[in-house]
């Protein structure tokens, strides 16, 4: 089943409901060698990186158990390099895993807050 | 963001400073904890955090970095999560910059925030004293003990909200104070008594005479014959405790959490009896940082061995130089660690395997090689340290049945004391460089020059050593019990009674052995 066209909807609805929030976005898709990040975005004075997990029906894992240990390991490399790029040494980063579930007309939202 | 909280560990059997460094940077949410923890100190991290947020402050998500300094020695034990979480919350801002000076935290976190006791709270109670420090935050189950130090302001905080109110100076903690001449006092008062024991006249001599010279005693005699309730009833005829014998004594049960909110000072000597399957470590210590072992809890007491036979070789063997020396050397691959040990030693044996062998009325159903090959178990070496021998016989009717009690302990301490107290007038006269304590511990040289003897007595003595086949260090022993006889006596010249007796008590020399 090809996932890319739920993955960017969810992205979409995902960046939208940040911004309700009154959340900053400042990336997304931010590639390097060492792998990607959905979205880069500020809320208040913190750089808050979200991994966007989207799911098509209920009633399996919940989204935040998807990023395993390696993966954590990947993401804390690639948000280190981030902070050094950008100069954002002496801000407060945070991850959060935003599930975003499709099964309905209007998507639910589960945010997971320091998910790191 | 960098907090500096003082706490303290042990080391061995003694206390230092450890200083908590803790750092709060920009970043993921991590905690490091570094200053070679062990995996108790590591765990610290999860309680800490739980710990610090269920007493209602919010837990930074920042990059934490904890550094236990000196960093060069391994950090063990729960003790370090108060002060982890005094120094994130310090470091986080939550506590006002120079509240902490001069105050040391110590005591294990549960997730609510309350606090757990921790061992060895004497010990840095001494250390945080000698560093100058004006106060220790301790569990309150640890606040007696650890307040017995006296320059030190001891708190007793049972959860880390008190913890942060006596930094913060809002919680008006009074100090705990512990009399220690009083709880000394009170805490000396003795729950056996001698006079319990009926019967046994020669052994209670016998006993006497071991403790007024602090001599090495072996107890043979059939099984129930009241071995061990003779061997209980020596730390009460043993001269009473010194406060820094007390003292001493109580900090190695504390580093071996062994002390309790009702019992924080040893005031009575102790009486350890180990059983006889006993490992090498737990008798003299050990553990990769080592920690003190019976012979070292027996320290200014008795160290009491029962079925001495049954204990194994290795175990028996590696008595021998906390016998001798007082204390015990532990060699570790990054240091050595000495822990006092002088104590008395008291075994106790069935003279065969089944135990009735030379009682009149048991037949004894051992075979002679195989009482010999149970007696062959006691290492020559060991026997040699041993003193005193005694015979305790199964006792008859009417002796068990006497409505006349015994001595009361209360009378034989007051004479073993007054017996200590002339040898060491002797000692000091003789102006020697090592201390020594008491008649067991003399060595041939002075026994050579206290122990003379009249022209009489010297025949006894060879014809004692003839006929009973007595090596030359048991010649030393019979003097040396000689002169403790005469001390109990008040005599300064050995009598030929004194030798006599003295004698007696070298009843496993003879050829039978």
């Amino acid at each position: 089943m090809d996932t890319r066209p739920l993955g960017k909807r969810g992205e979409d609805l995902a960046a939208s409901h940040l911004r309700e929030q009154g959340w900053e976005i400042l990336e997304r898709n931010y590639r390097s060698r060492r792998g990607e990040i959905d979205l880069v975005c500020r809320e208040g004075d913190t750089i808050v990186f979200v991994e966007v997990k989207a799911r098509s029906g209920t009633g399996f894992a919940r989204p935040d158990q998807s990023v395993t240990r390696r993966k954590q390991a990947k993401l804390r490399r690639l948000i280190e390099e981030y902070r050094l790029g950008h100069r954002l040494e002496d801000s407060d980063v945070r991850f959060d895993v935003l599930g975003v579930t499709l099964a309905r007309k209007q998507p639910r939202f589960e945010h997971i807050r320091g998910a790191l | 963001m960098l907090s500096r909280v003082l706490s303290a560990a042990v080391y061995g059997v003694d206390g230092y400073v450890v200083t908590v460094e803790t750092d709060i940077a920009y970043g993921l949410s991590v905690f490091n904890i570094v200053g070679l923890p062990d995996a108790a100190v590591k765990e610290a991290q999860h309680r800490v955090q739980a710990a610090v947020k269920n007493s209602g402050f919010a837990f930074p998500n920042r990059r934490i970095t904890v550094n236990l300094a000196p960093a060069d020695v391994k950090k063990e034990g729960p003790a370090f999560d108060l002060p982890m979480a005094i120094g994130i919350l310090a470091a986080g801002g939550s506590l006002p910059p120079g509240s902490l000076s001069g105050l040391a935290f110590l005591g294990e976190l549960s997730l609510d925030g309350t606090l757990r006791p921790v061992k060895g709270a004497v010990a840095m109670a001494v250390a945080a004293a000698q560093a100058g420090l004006r106060g220790l935050a301790v569990p309150p189950q640890n606040a007696t003990e650890a307040a017995m130090v006296e320059s030190l302001s001891v708190y007793g905080v049972g959860s880390l909200n008190e913890a942060v109110g006596l930094a913060r100076g809002q919680t008006t903690l009074t100090p705990t104070r512990t009399d220690v001449a009083a709880l000394f006092a009170r805490a000396a008062a003795q729950t056996i008594d001698l006079a319990e024991v009926r019967g046994h006249e020669h052994a209670k001599r016998a006993l006497e005479i071991a403790a007024a010279g602090g001599h090495n005693t072996l107890m043979v005699g059939p099984p129930g014959s009241g071995k061990t309730m003779l061997a209980r009833r020596l730390p009460t005829i043993l001269p009473p405790m010194t406060l820094p014998e007390a003292l001493e004594t109580t900090r190695i049960h504390s580093v071996v959490g062994a002390l309790s909110p009702d019992r924080p000072l040893v005031a009575t000597r102790p009486f350890r009896s180990p059983h006889h399957n006993v490992s090498e470590s737990g008798m003299i210590g050990g553990g990769s940082s080592p920690r003190p072992g019976e012979v070292s809890l027996a320290h200014n007491g008795v160290l009491f061995l029962d079925e001495l036979p049954e204990f194994r070789r290795d175990v028996l063997e590696a008595l021998r130089q906390p016998v001798e020396d007082g204390e015990v050397t532990i060699g570790r691959a990054r240091s050595t660690f000495t822990f006092p040990a002088r104590f008395m030693l008291v075994c106790a044996m069935n003279p065969c395997p089944c135990g009735f062998a030379g009682d009149p009325r048991h037949a004894c159903s051992c075979t002679p090689p195989k009482i010999r090959s149970y007696r062959s178990r006691i290492s020559g070496p060991l026997l040699d340290r041993i003193d005193i021998h005694i015979e305790v016989p199964a006792l008859k009717y009417d002796d068990l049945s006497t409505r006349r009690a015994g001595e009361s302990s209360s009378a034989v301490v007051e004479r073993v004391t007054r017996a200590r107290g002339a040898q060491l007038a002797r000692f000091a006269a003789t102006g020697l460089r090592d201390p020594v304590y008491c008649n067991a511990q003399m060595g041939p040289q002075l026994v050579r020059r206290v122990c003379a003897v009249s022209a009489q007595s010297d025949e006894i003595l060879r014809a004692a050593i003839d006929r009973l086949g007595l090596s030359a260090r048991a010649y030393h022993r019979v003097l040396k019990v000689a002169r403790t006889i005469a001390d109990l006596e008040e005599k300064e010249s050995i009598q030929p009674s004194h030798v006599t007796e003295a004698v007696q008590y070298r009843t496993l020399d003879r050829a039978a052995w």
